[in-house]
């Protein structure tokens, strides 16, 4: 049995984001598929991808992946099952004919399904040669798989979350979050206590909880426990759930196939129970690991909106210059007014940078044709905030550009200026209880020409300092779909951070993984006291507050003031008490009690 | 950035590791971990080296040959489990970036080792861990 068992019959790439010298490649591989069934083998590698791309953070950087799908035809169907095993089971002692020979009960072990990985090489590397990882799908419903660099499954129930679980491991180098070995009911004696001294070297897993010292402390809130969780009973697996709300990122006791000793940062992530998002700090190194491939685009991207909005359009004209140059010219259509440019590396260690900006038009600049290699790439810039130039897109390939060309990228569509909002009104108790939730309320308009949707990523985030989790979440869900000249009203619960003190409160719209936009919300100074001291406080201070609120009100209304006319500003500053804020006359203002929270909220960036 | 990138595949069986085929492929390899650590962040890694030994690229990767693997268990709420296996074998690759300074990949292991007389807090452990590394494999790349 083996490659005499069929045929390699080709390959698709499904998921084409780009030219696979410059993306991460995933290559899924047909195994135990007869001819007849390589339809159900395109569906199957096609309900992975969807998986994939459906679960965060591969939901928000898709363009830097291409996946890629070869059907191999085999003699027969399914997998080696053999009659008895290592670990005492029995199987039906089938032995299909199938081009990478695959197995059951490798290493005594029934569910550890693998094939010949040589094969399997050998096919990818003629197949793909820039592949990183390979998943081979074995047409076969019993349970079984294996992960690393070649990695099986089969086709049992909740398949593809198991193969993107073995992908954070093996692209990712992230560690199981769960707690047990062979499993929680199985009466495991040896699962009690993490036995090392040592800090595991995975990032997502820690045997401290401690607030200072943990490896993901900057991503944990102030008001957030630590540990968040502790197991009462260590020879045990912990029942209890979450104390704090999904996606709080703290310490989570019961990780790394231990009961006790090891912390994982959230409750839930993919990495301990699949269907998951990944939690906050796997996707931080998940996306890590990803940077080289995000922002890539190719040729055929280019006259079609590329993932930040924009839209490039390109035309070369052969022998339109001196046949020893290549020219690069960059132009703005008139709607595009904010700073463009173009990074072109001479391939000799330098680069130029043409640009435009409101009205210069266009840019140009021409190299020795000899300068123009194939391993260059052009990087595309825009301002994205004033005075900021950030590096959007990366395009390779330029040996396509022959000696006397001219190639044109007129800059049509810049999201920019589509994407714009204004503060509407914020509701914030004063003081805040310390520990303690409090709902809050803030709203924002759409004053760009796009509408806003939770598939877009549009949230309310956090401000002052940018990406904060100091009241205990940093980004908002939208409350729906927003059309322009509407408002989001965007209601949720904060929690207030443990130690007494004043705190920044501030929200601004962004669109994940893209940019911030519009007016943020007027920074609140918020005193948070200790919990059972609101109304002593209150009555300790009241005439020293009183003071300080008018004065503030001067000042504020002074600011107010200064803002010019025609201008976006806020409403003046509400009288002292609740803190509450509206920029315009005609906006209903409802005070938080008044209705329940309906924006979905999480913690985390 | 593109450029070309070397994929070497090794073959494990138990603790014996070895090289079965290097290419160099235009592809863009991941980023390196933090290679001004001293290496003892991970237990098993393997880095690009110039020829007077400093690490220019640093890959942390889960060590093979662990008598450990995990399946499916079938359970939606417990959906893994391990088992211990008594030689495990396999491959692992590793794409590295093809840095022309560079002359060697090296693998390598720490073990890690408790002083003696000395009790470790947990932050010790975590900022200081003592190790012995061991170079387990050395492949020119050049």
């Amino acid at each position: 049995m083996g490659t005499s068992d069929g045929r390699v019959v080709g390959t698709t790439k499904f998921v084409d984001h780009g030219l696979p010298q410059d993306l991460l490649n995933v290559v899924v591989v047909a195994e135990g598929y007869r001819q007849t069934e390589l339809g159900n083998f395109a569906n199957h590698a096609q309900a992975f991808a969807n998986r994939l791309f459906a679960t965060a953070p591969f939901a928000q950087v898709q363009w830097a992946i291409n996946v890629f799908r070869i059907d191999v035809e085999s003699t027969d169907s399914g997998a080696d099952d053999p009659a008895t095993c290592g670990d005492g089971s029995t199987g039906s002692g089938a032995t299909p004919r199938t081009f990478f020979d695959a197995t059951f009960c490798s290493s005594g072990v029934r569910r550890l399904l693998t094939v010949n990985n040589g094969t399997v090489l050998n096919v990818v590397g003629q197949q793909v040669p820039q592949w990183h990882v390979i998943l081979v799908i074995v047409n076969t419903p019993g349970w079984g798989g294996a992960g690393g660099s070649v990695g099986t499954t089969s086709l049992a129930a909740g398949w593809e979350n198991i193969a993107i679980h073995e992908l954070g491991h093996t692209l990712f180098g992230l560690a199981d979050e769960y707690e047990y070995y062979h499993g929680c009911g199985s009466g495991e004696t040896d699962r009690n206590s993490y036995p090392s001294p040592f800090e595991p070297w995975e990032p997502n897993i820690s045997k401290t909880s401690s607030r200072t010292a943990i490896r993901w402390r900057d991503q944990i809130a102030a008001a957030t426990p630590m540990p968040t969780t502790s197991n009462p009973d260590c020879t045990r697996c912990d029942p209890q759930g979450s104390p704090v709300a999904t996606g709080t990122v703290g310490a989570f006791e019961g990780a790394g196939h231990y009961h006790c000793g090891l912390f994982r940062p959230e409750f839930s992530c993919m990495m301990r129970i699949t269907g998951r998002p990944f939690c906050a700090v796997c996707r931080r190194q998940i996306l890590t690991r990803l940077a080289p491939y995000i922002g890539n685009i190719n040729w055929d991207s280019l006259n079609g909106e590329l993932f930040d909005g924009d839209v490039i359009n390109v035309t070369i004209q052969q022998n339109a210059v001196d046949p020893a140059t290549v020219e690069f010219v960059l132009e703005a259509a008139d709607n595009v007014r904010w700073w463009k440019g173009i990074n072109v590396p001479d391939g000799e260690g330098s680069s130029w940078e043409i640009w435009t900006q409101d009205d210069t038009k266009s840019g140009r600049v021409s190299l020795w044709a000899h300068q123009v290699h194939r391993g260059q790439k052009l990087e595309f810039r825009k301002a994205k905030a004033f005075g900021v130039h950030t590096g959007m897109y990366r395009l390779g390939d330029l040996g396509r550009l022959n000696p006397g060309t001219r190639v044109t990228f007129r800059w049509v569509q810049d999201d920019h200026p589509n994407k714009n909002a204004s503060f509407v009104s914020q509701a914030v108790p004063q003081p805040m209880t310390a520990s303690q939730r409090h709902f809050v309320r803030v709203t924002m308009r759409n004053t760009g020409s796009r509408e806003w949707t939770s598939d877009a990523r549009y949230r309310l985030g956090s401000q002052n300092p940018q990406d904060n989790t100091v009241w205990g979440l940093g980004r908002v869900e939208l409350p729906g779909t927003t059309q322009p000249n509407q408002e989001a009203d965007f209601r949720f619960y904060v929690t207030a951070p443990a130690t007494p003190g004043v705190y920044q409160f501030q929200w601004q719209m962004l669109q994940e993984w893209i940019a911030w936009f519009g007016a943020a919300s007027p920074s609140l100074s918020l005193q948070v006291v200790p919990k059972g001291k609101e109304k002593d406080k209150e009555k300790d201070e009241k005439e020293e507050k009183e003071e300080k609120d008018k004065e503030g009100q001067k000042e504020a209304m002074k600011d107010w003031d200064d803002i010019p006319a025609g201008e976006s500003r806020p409403a003046p500053p509400e009288p002292p008490g609740q803190v509450g804020m509206e920029a315009s006359q005609g906006a209903p203002f409802i005070r938080p009690e008044e209705r329940p929270p309906v924006g979905e909220w999480r913690p985390g960036g | 950035m593109a450029g070309r990138a070397i994929r070497l595949i090794f073959s494990y069986r138990g603790d014996d590791i070895r090289l079965e085929s290097r290419e160099s492929v235009e592809m863009t390899a991941m980023p390196s971990d933090a290679v001004e650590a001293p290496g003892a962040q991970a237990e098993f890694w393997a880095e690009l080296q110039t020829a007077d030994g400093r690490a220019l690229y640093r890959r942390a990767l889960q060590r093979p040959g662990h008598p450990s693997i995990e399946v499916p268990s079938g359970d939606p709420e417990r959906p893994f489990e391990r088992h211990d296996v008594e030689q495990p074998e396999g491959v692992f690759v590793l794409v590295v970036p093809e840095i022309e300074a560079v002359q060697s990949l090296v693998v390598k292991e720490a073990r890690r080792t408790e002083p003696e007389g000395v009790e470790l807090t947990p932050e010790m452990a975590a900022q200081a861990p003592a190790v012995e590394v061991n170079e387990v494999l050395r492949v020119d790349v050049r």
